[in-house]
């Protein structure tokens, strides 16, 4: 199974029933999984937009019903409304009505760098170091695991990801090319949690890592990395494969803790009478 | 203003604050102590307690709540063996969505999954053989309210010996927060340290929280908090 832009993410072709281009019900009922956040309606947003920004749900996508997503997220049909119409305003969504009705996507979500700013102000330097760690676990088991499995297909998909990402340009393009390398490399391992995993920690982490704030993650410097993993897994390396995904996420890691510092302690006024 | 100045005066605005949530504390310690002391002193197991116990206690903790923005949860903890109701062995207080503080339940069924044994952890087993108030270093309290956090704690005792403390959980997030406001006002970079040196937080991306110092440091400056208990420590470079 492969998961370019031309296929879908389903690995069991008799899910035949599909809601729009591209992603079985399986993959995509995690899109509107009950959600652990206070300010429900904002998370629904916010899972929404990112779902987008990945490439998950695409222009003319139909969203589920306002009951079915109330029933998934585990909220109030109220909440959701909240949402839909937090996502109308902002322009990404359209609620058409009659028999074809419903709501649709209309266009993908432009990086707003003030939303990624507050995204990142919100964050705990704690809680992006937990972040990168779960992904340093997930994607070393993932990438040891497809080192032993992945057949030449599976190489040669990861690789044309790799090309696709190297082609890419703008934080929206990067972020979602280089996400999906990681997701490419879990379905290597053959291992549907660890896609699932890898899902969730994307669509959480990416938007973010690629935001153009301040200094932005620079694609040069991540490419070396991309290199060492395919060379290993052509090798069939496990720990170098491993070793190089845990040191290009550290740098992820490092990245986005230097840009939440650099956010929280050099915005603002200082103190007038504090000399330097 | 020298780089070590800054840094001495970001450690006596901390120390203050931490010294007088240990005060709160004690304060609290003593008022349980007080007010059920004396009609529990007869036997070795104290309670059950009554509704206005139970709710003298929660006012208390959520006076801590509201006097410290530090605090996430507060409350008493009692020793399993000094008591009646093991369901009332934690009145706990948290804050809730809104700010305002709500009851946390934990769960106190040995043969649950989710049975929260803290009697090894060291916020309770320390004060209580030692007597003394107890910061800890930053822990993940799994099975207690799930969060990364340090806590305080301040044993109270009778005649009989140990009989709980109060307590209070900070989030390491928040704790966060504090620092970076206050570290606008300092130009070097420094870093914040738990008991045995495991990096609470830090204004460098070198330094990350949860790791501990001395596999990542040279040869630095320490500075404890100059606090009445031991609580914290600061490290520059």
């Amino acid at each position: 199974m492969t998961l370019t832009d031309d296929h879908s993410f389903g690995s069991d072709p008799s899910s035949a029933a599909r809601s729009s281009s591209g992603g079985s019900q399986g993959l995509r009922q995690h899109i509107y999984r009950a959600l652990p956040e206070i300010d429900r309606a904002e998370a629904i947003v916010t899972r929404l937009r990112d779902s987008m920004s990945l490439g998950l749900l695409r222009e003319g996508d139909r969203l589920p019903s306002e009951v079915e997503m109330a029933e998934s997220f585990g909220v109030s049909p109220t909440t959701v409304r909240e949402a839909l119409s937090a996502l109308r305003s902002k322009g990404l969504v359209e609620t058409r009505r009659g028999r074809s009705g419903g709501t649709f996507v209309v266009s993908l979500p432009a990086s707003s760098v003030p939303m990624m700013r507050q995204r990142l102000e919100g964050l705990s330097v704690v809680q992006l170091r937990d972040m990168g760690d779960h992904r340093s676990a997930i994607s070393a088991a993932s990438i040891q695991l497809a080192a032993t499995r992945a057949v030449d297909s599976d190489l040669h998909a990861i690789e044309r990801l790799v090309e696709a990402f190297e082609r890419a340009d703008g934080t929206h393009t990067l972020a979602r090319a280089d996400s999906r390398i990681w997701l490419e490399i879990a379905v290597s391992a053959q291992s549907r949690r660890l896609l699932v995993a890898q899902l969730h920690l994307q669509l959480e982490s990416s938007e973010l890592l690629w935001a153009p704030l301040g200094s932005p993650r620079s694609k040069s410097s991540v490419l070396p990395y991309f290199g060492q993993m395919m060379e290993a897994l052509h090798r069939r390396d496990r720990e170098a494969a491993a070793s190089a995904v845990a040191q290009r996420i550290q740098d992820d890691t490092f990245h986005m803790i230097d840009q939440k510092l650099t956010l929280a302690l050099h915005e603002g006024s200082k103190d007038d009478n504090h000399a330097r | 203003m020298p780089v070590e100045d800054e840094i001495r005066r970001f450690a006596h605005s901390l120390a203050e604050d931490l010294d007088s949530l240990f005060a709160d504390l004690e304060a609290a310690a003593a008022l349980v102590l007080s007010r059920l002391g004396a009609e529990n002193s007869h036997s070795l197991r104290w309670g059950p307690f009554a509704p206005d116990q139970l709710r003298m206690m929660e006012a208390e903790a959520d006076g801590l709540l509201e006097r410290h923005a530090l605090v996430y949860g507060a409350g008493i903890i009692f020793d399993p063996d000094r008591i009646v109701s093991p369901e009332q062995l934690i009145p706990w207080r948290v804050r809730g969505a809104t700010g305002a503080a709500e009851a946390y339940g934990f769960d106190f069924d040995e043969h649950s999954r989710d049975y929260y044994d803290f009697m090894q952890l060291p916020w309770f087993a320390e004060p209580k053989a030692t007597g003394e108030p107890k910061m800890t270093a930053p822990y993940v309290d799994f099975l207690g309210v799930d969060e990364y956090i340090l806590t305080a704690a301040v044993p109270f005792a009778d005649d009989h010996g140990f009989v709980g403390v109060a307590g209070s959980d900070i989030e390491v997030s928040t704790l966060e927060q504090v620092m970076m406001r206050e570290a606008k006002n300092v130009s070097g970079r420094f870093v914040l340290l738990g008991a045995q040196g495991r990096i609470v937080c830090s204004t460098t991306a070198r330094f990350l929280p949860g790791e501990l110092l001395e596999q990542n440091a040279g040869s630095g400056h320490h500075l404890e908090l100059p606090t009445r208990v031991p609580t914290l420590s600061l490290y520059w470079e």
